[in-house]
């Protein structure tokens, strides 16, 4: 089981640096949550694997896999390694608090909206926590590396639908509209067979895919 | 033995042993002498050979910072908007260009909506990241600079040429490019455990269609 570099390096944005046109993914911070069975409303992190969070057209699941935080001893980071497997830490928002790992329940999608997200885990942050709950759950202590390989073309899916609602909301569009445009955008298969979403599983395809999707982006904008 | 050549069934291979003109016949403890003899003269050439490649390895080393650096000086000066559209246009990711000049994606956000200005610290990065792929595409003809960079060294390890980068080894990244190194020799340096931490696991396409996570098939003989 692996620790983060620093606080730093385990958060993609927090506070006002989250922002509103992020999709909702794993590792997402929120605030004035119920996760069901696990007591009154507070902070709650999305421990959901993001493959298990939409469906097949890419709307939100009802309800998601969350974990509330809890208060708990102050962590340092070399301690992520010696134990506290029940525990995700979350120095840099709270550092007497972190994420009860046995305390899983779900919450309602429709409760987790953008104003109420605290703070976002960074790609390293997604891979340690999905570590930690794996490790918890099973004692199988898998490196962050093959957590990585495995699902980081999901991290950027989730980093190109934030930049194209960036430029579509910048024409206008809702972010509604605009998620919607993105989802029929990447699912559609190419010309060559393979969808967007499928090619981005490629590490060596994911630098066209991202031009072609900024592309596309541009010309919807344009369009708007 | 009564020829003067060790071996005649390959003419290619073919060595001559150097023999007095008088002479019709070596003993065979002479020529095995004489053979030792050349072997070690071979020897110490190929050291020799060795010696000064490495030399002129250190030398072309030590020139490539200095040179992506100067480049990137020039670089620096076009405009900031440019600098990000041409890293945009090449298919990197906002992320992976934040991590290259220490700061949070947030920030150059920031950047690309013209709400802050990076540091000349972090101008410079950005710089150095468009040298590097202008040098790479324009010099060593790669196509997808951005996706040559993203891909693993090695089958067996996650680093990543763009990895070198964010450490500053872009003497690595050039010699990589130019072929002047083998990728499992630059791993040696920069991550000497790579090979004692071959991944055990695989990631597959799992029956719904999903990535998925499991032993590799040789896992259990490692």
């Amino acid at each position: 089981v692996e620790s983060p570099a620093s606080a730093d390096a385990l958060w993609l944005a927090r506070d006002a640096d989250v922002n509103p046109n992020r999709p909702i993914f794993t590792g997402d911070l929120f605030d004035d949550v119920e996760v069901a069975g696990q007591g009154p409303k507070g902070m709650a992190m999305v421990v959901a694997h993001p493959c298990s969070m939409r469906g097949k057209n890419g709307a939100l699941a009802e309800r998601v896999l969350m974990a509330p935080v809890r208060s708990y001893q102050k962590l340092p980071l070399k301690a992520w390694t010696e134990g506290h497997f029940g525990v995700f830490p979350i120095p840099g928002v709270d550092e007497t608090a972190a994420v009860a790992l046995d305390a899983l329940g779900t919450a309602p999608t429709t409760a987790l909206d953008s104003a109420s997200r605290v703070a976002c885990l960074s790609e390293l942050g997604v891979n340690l926590l999905q570590q930690r709950l794996v490790m918890r759950l099973t004692r199988a202590d898998l490196p962050t590396s093959v957590f990585h390989e495995a699902f980081s073309h999901t991290y950027e899916e989730a980093d190109l639908l934030e930049e194209w609602c960036d430029v579509l909301s910048d024409a206008g569009r809702s972010i509604e509209e605009a998620t919607a445009m993105f989802e029929l955008a990447v699912r559609e298969p190419r010309p060559a067979g393979e969808s967007f979403q499928g090619l981005l599983r490629d590490p060596q395809q994911r630098a066209s895919v991202r031009r072609d999707l900024r592309r596309l982006a541009q010309e919807a904008a344009g369009s708007s | 033995v009564s020829d003067r050549t060790v071996d005649q069934t390959n003419p290619a291979m073919t060595l001559k042993v150097p023999v007095s003109g008088d002479e019709t016949t070596v003993s065979a403890d002479l020529l095995a002498d004489r053979a030792g003899f050349l072997r070690n003269r071979a020897r110490i050439l190929g050291a020799d050979v060795a010696g000064v490649q490495h030399e002129v390895a250190d030398f072309h080393r030590s020139t490539i910072g200095p040179a992506i650096r100067a480049k990137a000086v020039e670089v620096a000066k076009r405009p900031l908007a440019d600098l990000l559209q041409e890293l945009a246009d090449l298919g990197f990711s906002w992320r992976a260009i934040a991590e290259l000049c220490e700061v949070s994606v947030p920030a150059l956000r920031k950047w690309r909506i013209g709400t802050s200005e990076p540091a000349r610290t972090n101008r410079q990065r950005l710089a150095e990241l468009v040298a590097v792929s202008e040098l790479l595409t324009a010099d060593h003809l790669i196509d997808d600079v951005a996706a040559w960079l993203e891909m693993p060294l090695d089958a067996n390890s996650v680093v990543t040429a763009f990895d070198l980068l964010r450490q500053h080894r872009d003497d690595c990244v050039v010699e990589l490019a130019g072929a002047h190194r083998a990728p499992a020799d630059v791993l040696d340096e920069v991550d000497p455990e790579w090979r004692s931490r071959r991944i055990q696991f695989e990631v597959v396409e799992g029956p719904d269609g999903e990535h998925l996570i499991r032993p590799t098939s040789d896992a259990g003989t490692q």
